[in-house]
């Protein structure tokens, strides 16, 4: 039901909805190979779902219960201009940050483990808007990762773009070890989803 | 040993790069910034650049053309989240004459230094 919410707000038919979720698809498959290469274990992503994209519903969607987030994010520019959001609750992110240093790591400079997040999301980023890049012919560069810390819905509200109806929403797993679980969500502006539906229109005619 | 100078706006990316070139390359230095890359180019003069390209206060393509405006035999690479083909061709227009995307595995970095050293 919150899907069918969202693709309301958007003005999105069916087809559209399945095009973009598709998109989501390929972009979430491109960044989970990228965090497998970073962490040499398999990574698992659901298939993506669309949400609202108020605040509100990201608290929700981000805060199972009262342990807060760690969220890094991203703006893309250009013609598909977006916020990109990684996610994790601060037990997954400590863990995330875990394996990506090896574990414990003695004489390491401080802030180090933050400064692996943010990378992470840098890199999952990239995979994921080099993948849209590749589909829909378009340039995307995008800003250096911000840190955020998401608690509430005023937190929420940090890593939200503005001018977005929509959200689109993939949990991500890393196997073995100790379980590290998170969400990849990509805002687009209601300037990117016209030109999306634009680019879909196309496609479907053949173009 | 050939001497690398290390630019990433990241700590946990100059961190991770360094311990991939440990035994194979000698850091000389580490640079945050674009600025920071072509003050700290001037000064060690390493044989090879290797260079981010999402920075802040100066990207890493803008600092690639004022260094090879400067040394034009500067050797220079890129390690970056972006390996979109437009971005790509914008590093190597401005003077990078490699280009590794991130997640990068220590055997493809080395590989890349190592073409351009030789």
């Amino acid at each position: 039901m919150p899907e069918r919410l969202a693709s309301q707000i958007a003005g999105l038919s069916l087809l559209e909805l399945d095009a973009l979720r598709e998109l989501a698809n390929v972009g979430a498959g491109h960044a989970a190979t990228a965090l497998s290469r970073m962490t040499a274990r398999r990574v698992a992503v659901t298939v993506p779902t669309v949400a609202v994209a108020s605040a509100a519903a990201v608290a929700e969607l981000l805060l199972a219960g009262p342990e807060p987030a760690v969220a890094v994010a991203l703006t893309a520019q250009g013609s598909f201009a977006a916020r990109f959001v990684v996610a994790l609750t601060d037990r997954h992110a400590r863990g995330l940050a875990d394996l990506l240093l090896g574990g414990g790591d003695a004489g390491a400079p401080p802030h180090l483990a933050e400064s692996a997040l943010q990378e992470t999301g840098n890199v999952l980023a990239g995979a994921f808007l080099a993948a849209m890049s590749s589909i829909t012919g378009w340039c995307i560069p995008f800003s250096p990762p911000l840190l955020v810390r998401v608690a509430d819905s005023a937190g929420a509200a940090l890593v939200t773009e503005p001018g977005c109806a929509l959200c689109l929403e993939t949990s991500f797993s890393v196997d073995g070890g100790p379980p590290v679980r998170g969400h990849l969500l990509l805002f687009p502006r209601h300037d990117t989803v016209t030109g999306l539906r634009a680019r879909i229109a196309e496609w479907r005619l053949g173009n | 040993m050939p001497t690398v100078l290390i630019c990433d706006d990241s700590l946990f990316a100059r961190h991770m790069t360094r311990r991939m070139l440990n035994g194979a390359f000698e850091v000389v230095g580490e640079a945050e910034d674009g600025e920071d890359a072509v003050a700290r180019y001037r000064e060690l003069h390493p044989d090879v650049l290797l260079i981010d390209l999402v920075m802040p206060r100066l990207s890493g393509t803008e600092a690639i053309q004022r260094i090879m405006a400067e040394f034009p035999d500067a050797r220079i690479v890129v390690c970056s989240a972006m390996g979109q083909d437009q971005l790509v061709a914008e590093a190597r227009a401005a003077g990078a004459r490699g280009f590794v995307v991130k997640p990068a595995k220590p055997d493809e970095l080395s590989a890349a230094l190592g073409a351009v050293l030789a």
